[in-house]
């Protein structure tokens, strides 16, 4: 396997709150290799998005604090960065694209304009005319049309679809190794958002940059990434490649949310939830944080005291589940859903 | 490029790629045999510039259609230019005597049009000389205040906590103190003249209007301060400033390049309102004494002498108060009307 262009070791970040102390993210362990797409899933509040703001240092400090752990991109670990490394970084070798396109762009600024200022912001070497012209360049890539006259609109004359292929554009303008996309097709349109789930092919291809996706959108998910992460409250429960996850997942909370899916080729009557709610980060249960709402502890006391380690399992070194009993979740009764059950 | 007509007889490779479009697009939506619409090809072939239309531009269009504001605009702008080309258009000197017309009520008779004070100076030129030292006060006011005030408000909005803290108590404190008073005390001290600044290499006459401009100014920033923390504190919330930063961009780019120029608005119009309530508050100080020292005029000092004088010579207070009651609803006319063009929610002027 080629070396990982970004690995994070043991990432354990806290928020402290007047109710308490939050534990947004705990001893998280992920490599992203070049040029792959990691999709990381889990419910609101899993700690899916905090991971990646909080290496880049994108999180307000007070009052989220960085507990322990590392992150290693390139040979060095962004947690000891200094702010003003942190911001050479950001931006040029690792580029965000934000979740609601409507509010991640300036209303005051011409689209063109904030596109040029993030290439000048790396490259200062540039003039405006270069920059102007590469921006131009960036908005056809990602399939502006008409690039030339949208340089000079502002964002109000912009749809949904297109601002976020401005904001891929942006992302992409330095040549990034790294691009976070922290749910990059939540606030579109269906149709549009599988014209972006096709910008971003392309903006991958340009560029050859490796992708974190941060979703929890499976379709997202079964269509981009290569391999998942599955996070619960702040945790990784269960890590794979992707077809290992939709095929034969090894954590009851990974069923769970393929169960909860709606899919067109299995006739089903019902959606089957997850039981119960998210655990406060603030007071986390005992042992196992999904024990309360897991459908396979059948009350068993380990689940309980001992919090699961992420180990491997089965087949292979790349399928990771943090379950005490994954090796249980073989049965076909888990993979096949809703349909087995019903006793078809 | 510009656009070509369709009556072009020289066809650029953009017109031919168009229509090429256009039938592409009509062979798609259209079953055969049916004739386009005349003038949907029309659209396609001269092609519709889609207008690239600023917030300057748009709140320009909503600006001119508030007839008031925009009345009182052309009056501020006739009165500028006054002020400005005083020594041109005054028919005298601020401080010409003329002795054969003491006292003298408005006449045509050498142009006294405002009459003459009991010294036999012309009162419209006067007047004229007092808007130019007011306006000039005013100003200054405004820059100063304005300049202050904003960046103080942007680094207290902008850092929050103890900086927030710090900066907002010093402002409570500034807010606390009796304005008249520390206006009276300051410009006792400082402002009865021209003021010779005196800093081993850098040394300078200060004109008295800037001195009590600065004056002015010392209290007057409290305001815009407070309401540029406010815009800074939901601002910095907003993604995109989230977003700017995982752009790579540092705290003053981000401050001055993507902060700021979402307060213009509020900050205009504050503007304004400050050059309104200056022009006030140095007429007050005038009229007090305190303010600009004679023979200069300035608009607060000409009433305060045409007061002593009584009911008799009505025009030695009439005319400058007038002007004073103008210019301030002028400008506060101008300040609703900009309030209204430059709110970006706000598609439509108000009647």
């Amino acid at each position: 396997m080629p070396e990982a262009v970004l690995s994070i070791r043991d990432l354990t970040v806290e928020f402290d709150t007047e109710d308490g102390v939050v534990h947004a993210v705990t001893d998280v362990s992920w490599d992203l290799y070049p040029g792959e797409v990691l999709g990381v899933i889990g419910e609101s509040g899993s700690g899916k998005s905090v991971s990646l703001l909080s290496i880049l240092g994108l999180i307000p400090m007070p009052p989220g604090r960085i507990v322990r752990g590392e992150a290693v991109f390139k040979g060095r670990d962004l947690l000891k960065l200094s702010g003003r490394e942190l911001r050479q970084i950001r931006g040029g070798d690792i580029a965000m694209i934000f979740q609601d396109p409507m509010t991640s762009l300036n209303p005051v600024l011409k689209i063109g304009d904030q596109i040029a200022e993030a290439i000048l912001a790396h490259n200062p070497r540039l003039t405006k005319e270069e920059a102007r012209r590469r921006t131009i360049e960036l908005l056809s890539l990602v399939g502006v049309p008409g690039a030339e006259q949208r340089y000079d609109q502002y964002p109000h004359e912009f749809s949904g679809g297109m601002r976020q292929r401005a904001m891929i554009a942006m992302a992409i303008a330095n040549s990034p190794s790294v691009l976070v996309a922290d749910e990059p097709t939540t606030a579109l349109d269906v149709t549009i958002q599988a014209q972006i789930i096709e910008v971003l092919r392309t903006a991958q291809r340009e560029t050859n940059a490796a992708i974190v996706l941060i979703t929890h959108d499976l379709g997202l998910i079964a269509e981009l990434a290569d391999r998942v992460v599955v996070m619960y409250a702040g945790r990784v429960v269960e890590q794979a490649d992707v077809l290992t996850i939709f095929d034969s997942p090894r954590h009851p909370y990974t069923i769970g949310l393929m169960k909860s899916l709606a899919r067109l080729e299995r006739e089903q009557e019902w959606l089957e939830p997850i039981p119960g709610q998210p655990p406060s980060l603030i007071t986390l249960p005992p042992g196992c944080a999904f024990h309360p709402r897991c459908l396979h502890s059948r009350g068993r006391a380990r689940c309980r005291s001992e919090v699961p380690p992420l180990r491997e399992i089965g087949e292979g070194a790349s399928h990771l589940s943090a379950c005490h009993f994954a090796e249980e979740l073989t049965g076909a009764q888990y993979t096949a859903g809703a349909g087995v059950e019903r006793g078809t | 490029m510009t656009e070509r007509p369709a009556s072009d007889t020289v066809p650029s490779d953009r017109d031919e790629a168009a229509r090429a479009n256009a039938a592409q697009a009509r062979a798609a939506t259209m079953a055969p045999g049916e004739v386009g619409a005349p003038d949907l090809e029309l659209v396609y072939e001269t092609g519709v510039e889609i207008k690239a239309r600023s917030q300057w531009a748009y709140a320009r269009m909503r600006f001119l259609r508030h007839r008031l504001a925009v009345a009182s605009l052309v009056v501020l702008v006739i009165l500028g230019l006054v002020a400005i080309f005083a020594p041109e258009i005054a028919p005298y000197s601020y401080d010409a005597i003329d002795l054969d017309n003491l006292n003298q009520s408005p006449t045509l008779s050498g142009w006294h049009l405002f009459g003459t004070d009991q010294l036999g100076r012309d009162y419209l030129s006067r007047v004229i000389f007092g808007l130019q030292t007011s306006l000039w006060v005013a100003f200054v006011v405004a820059l100063l205040s304005t300049a202050f005030g904003t960046a103080l408000g942007a680094v207290a909005g902008y850092y929050g906590g103890w900086i927030d803290n710090l900066l907002m108590r010093f402002t409570d404190l500034i807010l606390t103190l009796p304005g008249l008073a520390v206006l009276l005390t300051a410009a006792r001290f400082f402002g009865q003249g021209d003021v010779n600044v005196d800093l081993g290499p850098l040394s300078f006459v200060m004109p008295q209007p800037l001195v009590i401009g600065i004056i002015l100014a010392f209290l007057f920033w409290t305001g815009i301060a407070r309401i540029v923390r406010g815009l800074f504190l939901s601002l910095r919330e907003k993604e995109f400033v989230e977003a700017a930063r995982a752009a790579g961009a540092g705290d003053l780019r981000i401050i001055v390049r993507h902060m700021l120029p979402n307060t213009v608005g509020p900050i205009v119009v504050n503007a304004t309102l400050v050059v309104a309530s200056a022009i006030l508050v140095e007429a007050a100080l005038s009229f007090l004494g305190f303010g600009i020292q004679p023979p200069k005029a300035a608009i607060g000092s000409l009433i305060a002498d045409g007061q002593q004088q009584g009911i008799q010579t009505w025009w030695l207070v009439t005319f400058p108060g007038l002007v004073i009651v103008i210019i301030c609803l002028a400008i506060n006319f101008v300040g609703d009307g900009l309030r209204d063009a430059l709110d970006p929610t706000q598609r439509r002027t108000r009647a």
